[in-house]
């Protein structure tokens, strides 16, 4: 409610009073709020309400205005945002964002260091390669949503927030990774293995693309891998460290199939396009020049417990599962066809 | 762009498969994995084109060639094993947990004044040679650096905090009028400095070379941060009754929007505009008629108080290394002052909202904007005494003149 103008009247008679606008009060153009904490707290769907809690479908205005407030006709253009709620949006962003800011983790005190006992150093060292993978590869999914992050409309705040937990997320697998490599006598080993793959979710043009490449295969193929990772354990700790990741994994693939049913129902011509994006991805995987030695024969070694036989048809099955389960996702998110369309070098799992 | 085209160090490591045997593989669906593997194990080739010819699956062949021989040794290249990296580190859990200070054992722990890779080669690693560029441009550390990264890294996953469920919003309570509208102006110019925070860290984070991970790691919690307030000064807007209030005119995000480096964005968030945030946190703490608002601007501030942390203790490092660059700095915060004054003097809803808040209510605006002199005198104040502990000592001389005219009005006593 505006200001009585009797009361505001009084007020500038006041000796001393500097000039009074008080024109904001009242302003309001959304009827006022009291949301009300859930079972869950004050979640961010608690407070999505009327006004509040309609992102638009286009938004033009790129200024830092936050979505309910009242606009201000001078203010500064910080940036050109992307209009298009569907070139970014993924409808359960929100709850996810809540769940990762409820489970977030410590690598320093969350993980049982303390039953790392030595390994034989073929194992340890193994380990370690893997570590050193994951170490250089993690954070790649922390420096890509970056450059997208400050593209989104403040209207669209919801993804740059479950982006950020994706951020922080991956900061502390490149930290867990490195500590576990660190902990046990041995050491970081070789990196530079998967530079093409991860330059083109650096390079994608579009944020649909980016997310494709970036969370339908690379973090999906990453978290079957960690949700196997008791194969790859050797104590409690490494355990630990697989389930938290894949925890936060799934989080980040889930926004990644979500994104891509939305575009796809609001989107419907875009779906060629999607393939095509899938196609680049699905390329590398499996191609012999993009195979990384050495991740694979850690993998071996850590799998079959030192029995690289038997390592061997594990890393198969494994391979088999990251495939079978990326189908799977596409086919959640809309794209059942694209089994059919599976490039030659990742059908060959199946 | 790239470093070296290609996909791997040694090419002697990689089973190389011939193109004919290649094609057929993909055409029978075997993986590669698997000629590979066969390759190692010195089958000839004629005999694998005899096998994908004869119909055999990828899953027999693979049955028939782990059953055999298991006393041959694992054909593996483990060349990765072999490379010349610091080994026997035993980093030990201390008594806050395995920090990264903890792990910055030997050579992992020697962070370079240089980091001439593009790549994201962590730091004590070995990088095979055809690893890509990853197009980083953060290369030197002064321009990043703070010796406190660590342990400020550590400090804000231990002290996260959850807006939806550590703030006890049942405490909250009906305000006048007046006073709720107040609170959520404030709310509104904090939630689109966050946002400003967010969009600038956004750009900055990925530039950042992998020899300095330490500084990505702990920006990385500077941008979860900078969300969760985003998050939980729209909640309070949301849930008292009030709403949001009218967008800024956001001239004190102006110099941020426009930083051409990492240490002139630094300096007006980290130093600068947070020092001025922090305050402002701290003032709502004292001014909370509830349990709600006390705790949820106590948290901001402790989390601005980790950011003016980096921020004066990377101000330092960069003076204390590249001391050509003050005048540069002083530049920097200059034109900062000089939006944010233009912010103070010609926005009024926030500038009104605090003096209802400080005055503790409309009637009292007067009395409240009295008091806001006197908040503005102390937050100039406390902001000079941070650069000067930063080693910008001389900074006092060049404050922007309308802002330094805050320190000279007088006190009134709050």
């Amino acid at each position: 409610m505006a200001l009585d103008p009797k009361i505001l009247e009084q007020l500038r008679q006041e000796p001393d009073m500097p000039e009074l606008d008080l024109g904001w009060l009242g302003a309001q153009t959304a009827p006022g709020m009291a949301a009300k904490p859930g079972r869950r707290g004050l979640t961010l769907a608690e407070i999505n309400v009327g006004d509040y809690g309609d992102a638009p479908e286009r938004t033009d205005h790129n200024t830092i205005r936050i979505r309910g407030s009242v606009p201000s006709p001078n203010a500064v253009r910080i940036g050109y945002f992307i209009p298009n709620k569907g070139d970014i949006w993924s409808d359960n962003s929100g709850r996810i964002y809540e769940e990762a800011v409820q489970r977030q983790w410590s690598s320093a005190t969350d993980i049982p260091w303390d039953t790392i006992k030595p390994l034989p150093d073929v194992v340890e060292e193994a380990i370690c390669q893997i570590c050193t993978f994951l170490t250089e590869v993690e954070f790649v999914a922390g420096d890509a949503p970056g450059r997208w992050i400050g593209q989104i409309s403040p209207d669209h705040f919801e993804t740059v927030l479950f982006l950020i937990t994706q951020v922080v997320d991956e900061a502390r697998h490149l930290d867990v990774f490195r500590k576990r490599a660190l902990a046990n006598g041995c050491g970081l080993l070789e990196a530079g293995g998967m530079g093409r793959a991860l330059r083109n979710i650096m390079d994608a043009k579009d944020f649909s693309e980016m997310s494709a490449l970036m969370h339908l295969v690379g973090e999906g193929f990453v978290q079957t891998m960690f949700r196997t990772g008791e194969f790859i354990a050797t104590n409690e700790a490494e355990k630990t460290i697989f389930q938290l990741c894949a925890q936060d994994e799934s989080r980040h693939v889930g926004f990644g199939v979500m994104h891509l049913r939305y575009v796809l129902e609001h989107q419907p011509e875009r779906r060629e396009e999607f393939h095509s994006y899938l196609d680049k991805a699905e390329e590398l995987f499996g191609h012999p020049t993009s195979m990384n030695v050495a991740f694979q024969e850690s993998l071996m070694i850590t799998l079959g417990g030192g029995d690289t036989d038997k390592g061997l048809v594990m890393l198969m099955a494994l391979q088999k599962k990251q495939v079978t389960e990326y189908l799977h996702r596409l086919k959640v998110a809309g794209m059942p066809e694209r089994r059919e369309r599976l490039h030659p070098g990742m059908a060959m799992f199946l | 762009m790239t470093e070296e085209m290609g996909t791997h160090t040694d090419k002697s490591d990689i089973i190389n498969i011939p193109p004919d045997l290649w094609a057929k593989a993909e055409e029978k669906r075997w993986p590669l994995i698997l000629i590979q593997q066969a390759l190692a194990r010195k089958v000839p080739a004629a005999q694998l084109h005899q096998a994908l010819d004869s119909g055999m699956t990828g899953a027999e062949a693979m049955k028939m060639m782990t059953s055999r021989a298991a006393e041959q040794a694992p054909p593996l290249s483990m060349a990765w094993a072999r490379v010349d990296t610091e080994r026997g580190i035993r980093a030990k859990p201390g008594k806050k947990g395995l920090t990264l200070d903890a792990i910055n054992i030997g050579s992992y722990g020697d962070v370079p004044e240089y980091w001439p890779g593009q790549t994201m080669q962590p730091r004590g690693a070995y990088l095979a040679p055809g690893a890509m560029s990853m197009g980083y441009s953060i290369s030197v550390k002064a321009e990043v650096w703070a010796d406190n990264l660590g342990s400020l890294y550590e400090e804000a996953i231990q002290r996260h905090w959850r807006p939806a469920t550590d703030i006890p919003w049942e405490t909250l309570s009906p305000l006048p009028e007046e006073t709720e509208q107040a609170i959520g102006q404030l709310c509104t110019e904090l939630c689109e400095y966050n946002y400003m925070v967010i969009v600038a860290l956004g750009k900055w984070i990925r530039e950042i070379c992998y020899g300095f991970h330490e500084a990505k790691l702990f920006l990385s919690t500077v941008l979860f941060d900078a969300g969760l307030h985003l998050e939980a000064f729209r909640k309070r807007a949301l849930a008292n009754g009030g709403g949001l209030g009218v967008q800024s005119s956001g001239q004190r995000l102006v110099p941020i929007r426009d930083a051409q480096n990492y240490s002139e964005m630094a300096a007006l968030v980290f130093v600068l505009n947070d020092s001025f945030v922090q305050s402002q946190c701290l003032l709502g703490a004292g001014l909370a008629q509830n349990e709600a608002d006390a705790r949820l601007f106590s948290l901001a501030a402790q989390d601005k108080g980790r950011h003016l942390a980096y921020g004066l203790a990377h101000l330092r490092y960069l003076l204390e290394h590249q001391p050509e660059r003050r005048g540069e700095i002083h530049k920097y915060l200059q034109k900062g002052e000089e939006y944010l004054v233009k912010e103070f003097e010609k926005s009024a809803p926030p500038r009104e909202a605090l003096a209802i808040l400080l005055g503790g209510g409309i009637r009292e605006i007067g009395e409240g904007f009295r008091k806001l002199k006197e908040f503005r005198r102390r937050q100039v104040s406390t902001y000079l005494g941070r650069l000067e502990s930063a080693g910008l000592d001389d900074h006092r001389e060049r404050l922007w003149p309308p802002m330094a005219a805050y320190l000279e009005r007088e006190p009134v006593l709050a």
